[in-house]
């Protein structure tokens, strides 16, 4: 069952130069569709100035969507009332990149996670602080951390709080952006174990949001790659890493440096340059300045996002007749399962 | 087999930082050699001293630093001993630092052209007009478009890629022997990444430098370096050959940390962790520093502290138990 459909959402953002320049959008998020089934995750990987956290807030409604639809369990997030509103922020969740940044440093733990219960139901004291609790050995903590303000907690256990915090409520749908870029890398595989385990202990859907392709991997059964606000490419994790279609991916893969020195000489696909600027991007397909396969239709057509295979998506007119599989073939131990 | 010449010999080096709360010891009696010509990599997570150590050797460090006691030999020259005016002739010319935030290491209100061309006219007397013509060949070198054009341009118009390009640039124009790279590319996406190692590696046989690169990307550490060095907690636990240190790390902290990263994980497998947090160098743990988080941990950890002894050649590790420690569990 699809728990959140996306259908052709769109978020500008507006942009004066100056006060009496004309009006100028940067078009953030430009006509993504998706879908996610309950109990899975779905990896959303790009560079920055791709989108992908623009488009996590706007599938909670947390920044207005200009245009789109997205179904939530079947109703139009974007057509609530005030009260339907209320009901969908109980079922859904979100843990950013920042954990201090995005915990109050007035509240102490108990106040943190007290906030939600309060808000959404009306449980006793008593019974809010046994949930609290119950949350918080969940997420790895005890009651010892309950008078804590966030600065007297580490960066892991700050981003445990946040996790609490956004399952407290027994959630179905948790957007998780870049919840451990900002982590060190022997407590990244903390929190990654606790999300696994909290997922398939609540059966929640995840929304993950990394520019880490490996983690990406890790912890997806599909990936969605955006490029300057579009999708590129989708796909179960396992075509996606083993097979990708657009030379943007595996450009993309090809970058990660592989903790194995004797990969050291492998054959990569090569990216020129850098991102553009969203504010005005390229004409056609919106990677052709960039790609090594461009030919002259890529700078006059946009490329549509087609089913080429079997549940496999990708927006490249020559999405047909490349394949990276021998550039990835020494990586294969890596990025296979 | 030719003996590598020393290039950079650091000796029980040992560094505080003077805070309100007391004396953090961010570096605690380090030794270290690094070889001309090859790249060694510091790895270790945030805290362990790793910048620390990296910005001692210019004499970089910010006032609050101490440094209790130690030696830096550079080509037989102690740089902790050495006068300011002759430091200020090393600095730009025989040792070069990159740092990991390219927008705040250049200066936003001078051109980026005439940034690099202050090296050579400061260090080599060279003419401005000569000097800005090197910068514009150089730039174009470490791959800006249009490098006459873009010298003339503010950092403020340059991406982030392009700007640690930029400072790549500066650091390179006299050729230095040491090229000192604080995490270079964390800031960086990953495509750019890519692309500013490359550069690195290519500038590295170029010109015959020795890179010391910081970082704490185990991807990275395969990709480029030659020998590693892994720091905890203001100490180096092990240093040894790249291929060693994937293969047979001997440190119980080495091996956790090459053991965490994700890849070579099945899918959603659980992760080996780590368990617990890096110490507080306020008050760190009495004998051997990670003994809390170790899983070898035996009681003669918590009195003594190991020192780093050679147990193999050319691989160091300090570790009570380092013969407990088998390989990783992925290459097994």
């Amino acid at each position: 069952m699809e728990l959140l459909v996306v259908e052709d959402l769109r978020k500008y953002f507006e942009f004066k130069k100056s006060l009496f320049a004309r009006k100028q959008y940067v078009r953030a998020v430009d006509g993504v569709s998706f879908s996610v089934e309950r109990g899975t995750t779905l990896g959303v990987v790009g560079e920055s100035g791709s989108g992908k956290t623009t488009l996590g807030l706007t599938i909670l409604r947390l920044i207005e969507p200009t245009s789109g639809r997205i179904l939530f369990n079947g109703s139009d997030v974007t057509r609530l009332s005030k009260e339907e509103l209320k009901h969908f922020r109980r079922s859904t969740g979100i843990v950013f990149q920042d954990p201090y940044s995005s915990l109050n440093p007035r509240m102490r733990v108990k106040e943190i996670l007290e906030r939600p219960l309060k808000i959404h139901s009306d449980e006793g004291e008593e019974s809010r602080v046994e949930r609290i609790i119950k949350t918080l050995e969940e997420v790895g903590l005890s009651a010892e951390h309950l008078m804590r303000y966030p600065h007297e907690l580490s960066g892991g256990q700050q981003q445990r709080v946040a996790i609490a915090r956004a399952i407290i409520l027994k959630p179905l749908l948790v957007v998780l952006d870049e919840p451990t870029s900002s982590l060190d890398v022997s407590v990244q595989a903390q929190i990654l174990n606790l999300l696994l385990d909290l997922q398939s202990r609540h059966e929640l859907t995840y929304v993950f949001i990394t520019h880490d392709l490996l983690t990406a991997k890790h912890v997806s059964d599909f990936i969605m790659v955006m490029y300057l606000g579009k999708v590129v490419e989708y796909s179960t994790v396992r075509e996606v890493f083993s097979n990708p279609r657009h030379p943007y991916t595996a450009s993309l893969l090809s970058s990660i440096p592989i903790p194995d020195p004797k990969l050291r000489g492998r054959k990569r696909v090569s990216v020129v340059g850098e991102p553009p600027s969203p504010l005005n991007p390229p004409k056609g397909c919106r990677y052709h300045p960039r790609c090594p396969y461009a030919i002259d239709t890529c700078g006059l057509r946009e490329p549509e996002l087609l089913e080429h295979d079997k549940k496999h998506f990708v927006a490249c007119h020559r999405a047909g007749e490349l394949s990276f599989r021998e550039f990835l073939a020494d990586m294969d131990s890596f990025l296979s399962e | 087999m030719r003996v590598p010449e020393v290039l950079l010999n650091v000796r029980d080096l040992r560094i505080c930082y003077e805070t309100s709360r007391g004396c953090v010891k961010a570096v605690e009696g380090v030794s270290l050699e690094v070889y001309a010509g090859e790249t060694f990599c510091l790895v270790g997570e945030t805290g362990c001293g790793k910048s620390t150590l990296a910005l001692a050797i210019p004499r970089l460090l910010p006032p609050n630093a101490r440094i209790l006691s130690g030696s830096i030999l550079f080509k037989g020259v102690d740089l902790l001993r050495v006068s300011d005016r002759k430091l200020q002739e090393l600095r730009g010319k025989e040792i070069a630092m990159i740092f990991q935030n390219p927008m705040t290491s250049l200066n936003p209100v001078h051109r980026v052209g005439f940034q690099v061309a202050e090296v050579p006219v400061t260090h080599f007397k060279m003419s401005w007009r000569e000097a800005l013509a090197t910068a514009v060949r150089q730039l174009g070198r470490v791959g800006i478009a249009d490098p006459d054009l873009r010298s003339r341009d503010y950092p403020h118009t340059f991406s982030g890629g392009m700007k640690q390009r930029s400072m790549i640039a500066m650091m390179t124009t006299c050729k230095p022997s040491l090229l000192i790279a604080d995490e270079p590319t964390t800031a960086l996406d990953v495509t750019i990444q890519a692309q500013i190692l490359k550069l690195l590696h290519e500038l590295k046989n170029e010109y015959g430098l020795t890179l010391l690169l910081i970082t704490h990307n185990f991807g990275i550490v395969a990709e480029v370096c030659d020998r590693v060095g892994v720091m905890y907690a203001g100490k180096i636990v092990e240093v040894a050959d790249v291929t060693e240190v994937f293969e047979a790390p001997l440190h119980p902290y080495t091996k956790g940390l090459i053991d965490c990263v994700v890849a070579r994980r099945k899918s959603k497998s659980r992760l080996n962790q780590i368990p617990g947090t890096p110490p507080s160098l306020l008050n760190p743990p009495t004998g051997c520093r990670f003994h809390p988080r170790c899983a070898y941990v035996t009681y003669e950890c918590v009195r003594e502290e190991p020192r780093l002894i050679e147990v193999r050649k050319n691989h160091l590790v300090a570790c009570h138990n380092y013969e407990k420690v088998g390989g990783v569990s992925w290459s097994s």
